[in-house]
C-alpha cells in the first residue's frame, strides 16, 4: 500500500500547475495539453482545478472526478489560510504561531487529507475494474464535507477581511456550491450504506 | 499509488497466520514467529531478519495485532529498542542484543517517561553519573508498559547540564532485574498496567551506552518514530469495529438500518487512518519516517480508533467486554506516544497537504 504519485502522475500535476489558464476546466486542460487515462488521474486533475475554483464545462463529469474538485477547493482554501497565517503579524508574531488558529488549520487539514485517501482509494480500485458506486458515494461526502470546513477556516483566518477580500468570497462560495456538484453529503451517506 | 498491500506482504501476513494457526500461548506464537524470522523482518539476516522493508515489516506488526498477540510489545522491543541498537548500537551490542529480540526470546521496555517530562521527553531528571569504567543511574520512570516481561530496557538520562536542553542527554541498555531497580504497577483504565520503574544508584558497565555519550537525544526519532506512525492504533480500530460490526449484525433489522450509515463512515476512517499508517512507513528513509507524514497517520489512527470507541460506547451501551475496553483505551491515543498537539504543530506550520501525498 502506497499513496506516492507514480512518475506520471506526478509530471500531470506538474503540468497542471505550471498551465496558467485561470478560465474553465476544458481551457485548462487544452493548454496543459493533457489526456488523462484512468479515473485516479481524472481526481488528480480536477483537483488541481478546484484549488483555482476553474468553471466547470466538461461534459458527464463522474462522481469521483467532482469529488476530485471538491479536495481541490478545500485544499486551495487551505493552501490560502496557511499562507495568510504565516504572513499575518500579531501582536508581534506570525498568527500561525497562535496554537488557536494553527491547530484549528492543522485539524482541517487531517479531514481533506483523510477525505483525499479515501477518494484515491476508490479511484484506484476502479481502475482496477471494480464497481466502487457506494464507496464513490462516501468518498464524495467526505471530501465535500472537509472542503466546506476549509473554507470556514479560511475565512477565520482572514479576520473581517475574510468576509470581503474577493478571493477568499469567491473560494467559500465555491465551496456551499460543492453540494449541488456532487450531492449533499447526507444524501450521499445514506447512498453509500444502502 | 497502490491502494492494497503488495504481494511480499500478503505473503509475510499469510505466514504469519499459518505460524500463529498452530495455537500456543502468545509468548509460544511470538516465539514461533521468531523461528520463522516474521518478528523483524526489516533486521538484516545476520541479526535475525529478512533484510526486507519497514512497511513489510509493518505488515507483520499489523497482523500480529490483528491475531489478538501482544502487538504493543513487539512493537516495542524489534522498532523501538531493536532498531535503536541495529542503527547506533556497537557491533557488540547488535549481535548480542537483535538476534534474542528478532528471535521473540527476548522482550525490551523504553523508560523514556518522568512524571514531569511525557510529552516534553528532553524534561527528564534521570541521571547517570560515571562510576569505575562504567556508570551509576538514578530516577524514576513512568508509564512503561511491559517492563515486567522484559530482559533489557532503553533507558534515557542526564549525563551532564548540557548547553541547550537537547544537550547532555544520553541513552543505556539495562537489565530490569539489576540490583537498585524497583518496578511497581500502576493499574489502569484498560488494558496492561503502566510500570513505574525507579534505579537507585543502579551500576551499568560501558557497553551499556547506547550511541554517542550525550548526545542521544537525536537516537529517540528512531527509537519511538514508529510509535508515532499510529500501526498499535490502527489495530485496535481494526479490532474494535470488527467486533462491533459483529455485535450490530445480532440487533433487530430496524435498528441495524439506523446504524448502516453510521459504521460506514467509520470503516471509511479506519480505512483512511490505515492507508495514512502505510504511506507514512513508505517515506522512511531505512527506520526514520518523515515526521510530518507520521504525524498524519498518527493522528488518523488514534482518532479512527477514538471514533469507534465513543459511536460504540453512546449507540451501543451493550456492555460487553470490546466496549467496555475500547471506551476505557481510547483516550490514550491521542496522548501517549506524543500528545496530540505536537501532531498539529508539526502540521500547521511544516507545509500544507498538497505534499503529504507526494
Amino acid at each position: 500500500m502506497n499513496l506516492d504519485l507514480d512518475p506520471a502522475q506526478r509530471e500531470l500535476v506538474e503540468t497542471l500547475r505550471k498551465t496558467a489558464s485561470t478560465g474553465s476546466a476544458s481551457e485548462a486542460l487544452d493548454a496543459a495539453g493533457v489526456l488523462p487515462p484512468g479515473a485516479f488521474e481524472w481526481c488528480l486533475v480536477f483537483e488541481e482545478l478546484g484549488t483555482r475554483v476553474a468553471r466547470l464545462d466538461l461534459p458527464q463529469i463522474d462522481l469521483l472526478s467532482r469529488a476530485g474538485y471538491a479536495v481541490g477547493v478545500g485544499r486551495g482554501c487551505l493552501e490560502l489560510a496557511q499562507e495568510r497565517a504565516g504572513d499575518r503579524v500579531i501582536a508581534g508574531r506570525p498568527l500561525i504561531e497562535f496554537q488557536g488558529p494553527a491547530h484549528r488549520l492543522a485539524n482541517v487539514a487531517v479531514d481533506l487529507a483523510a477525505a483525499r485517501v479515501g477518494l484515491w482509494r476508490t479511484a484506484w480500485w476502479c481502475d482496477q475494474g471494480k464497481v466502487v458506486a457506494e464507496q464513490a458515494a462516501a468518498a464524495a461526502a467526505a471530501c465535500v464535507t472537509a472542503a466546506v470546513g476549509c473554507a470556514h477556516e479560511l475565512v477565520q483566518i482572514f479576520g473581517a477581511a475574510g468576509t470581503s477580500e474577493p478571493d477568499v468570497v469567491r473560494r467559500y462560495q465555491a465551496a456551499y456550491e460543492l453540494p449541488a456538484l456532487c450531492g449533499s453529503p447526507g444524501e450521499l451517506w445514506r447512498a453509500a450504506a444502502r | 499509488m497502490r491502494a492494497d498491500p503488495d504481494e511480499r506482504q500478503a505473503d509475510l501476513v499469510a505466514a504469519v497466520d499459518r505460524t500463529a494457526a498452530e495455537g500456543g500461548t502468545a509468548l509460544e506464537i511470538m516465539a514461533r514467529l521468531g523461528g520463522e524470522r516474521l518478528l523483524a523482518v526489516h533486521y538484516p539476516e545476520s541479526h535475525g531478519g529478512r533484510g526486507l522493508r519497514l512497511a513489510d515489516h509493518a505488515a507483520v506488526c499489523e497482523r500480529i495485532g490483528a491475531l489478538g498477540l501482544p502487538d504493543v510489545a513487539h512493537l516495542i522491543t524489534v522498532q523501538a529498542v531493536g532498531c535503536t541498537i541495529l542503527e547506533y548500537g556497537t557491533e557488540e551490542q547488535r549481535t548480542r542484543w537483535l538476534p534474542e529480540i528478532a528471535a521473540g526470546r527476548l522482550f525490551a521496555s523504553l523508560l523514556l517517561s518522568e512524571q514531569t517530562a511525557g510529552s516534553d521527553l528532553a524534561g527528564i531528571q534521570t541521571s547517570a553519573v560515571p562510576d569505575r569504567s562504567g556508570w551509576r543511574i538514578s530516577g524514576t520512570k513512568t508509564w512503561s508498559l511491559f517492563t515486567g516481561w522484559s530482559g533489557l530496557a532503553l533507558v534515557s538520562a542526564r549525563t551532564r547540564e548540557g548547553t541547550h536542553r537537547y544537550d547532555g542527554i544520553s541513552l543505556f541498555l539495562l537489565d530490569p532485574s539489576s540490583p537498585g531497580v524497583t518496578i511497581t504497577p500502576v493499574p489502569r483504565a484498560a488494558g496492561e498496567p503502566f510500570r513505574t520503574v525507579t534505579m537507585d544508584e543502579v551500576r551499568v558497565g560501558p557497553d551499556a551506552l547506547l550511541g554517542p555519550l550525550h548526545h542521544g537525544w537525536r537516537l529517540l526519532p528512531t527509537a519511538i518514530g514508529f510509535e508515532r506512525a499510529g500501526f498499535d492504533y490502527l489495530t485496535c480500530a481494526t479490532r474494535w469495529l470488527a467486533a462491533i460490526e459483529n455485535e450490530v449484525r445480532g440487533l433487530s433489522g430496524e435498528r441495524q438500518q439506523d446504524m448502516a450509515t453510521d459504521l460506514l463512515r467509520l470503516r471509511f476512517e479506519v480505512d483512511n487512518a490505515r492507508a495514512f499508517a502505510y504511506h507514512a512507513v513508505n517515506s522512511a528513509e531505512r527506520f526514520d519516517m518523515d515526521e510530518v507524514t507520521a504525524a498524519y497517520a498518527k493522528l488518523a489512527c488514534g482518532r479512527a480508533a477514538q471514533s469507534v470507541a465513543r459511536w460504540a460506547g453512546i449507540e451501543l451501551h451493550s456492555g460487553s467486554a470490546t466496549v467496555r475496553s475500547a471506551v476505557a483505551e481510547a483516550p490514550e491515543f491521542t496522548i501517549s506516544g506524543g500528545a496530540q498537539e505536537l501532531q498539529l504543530d508539526l502540521i500547521a506550520t511544516e507545509y500544507p497537504i498538497g505534499k503529504v501525498m507526494r
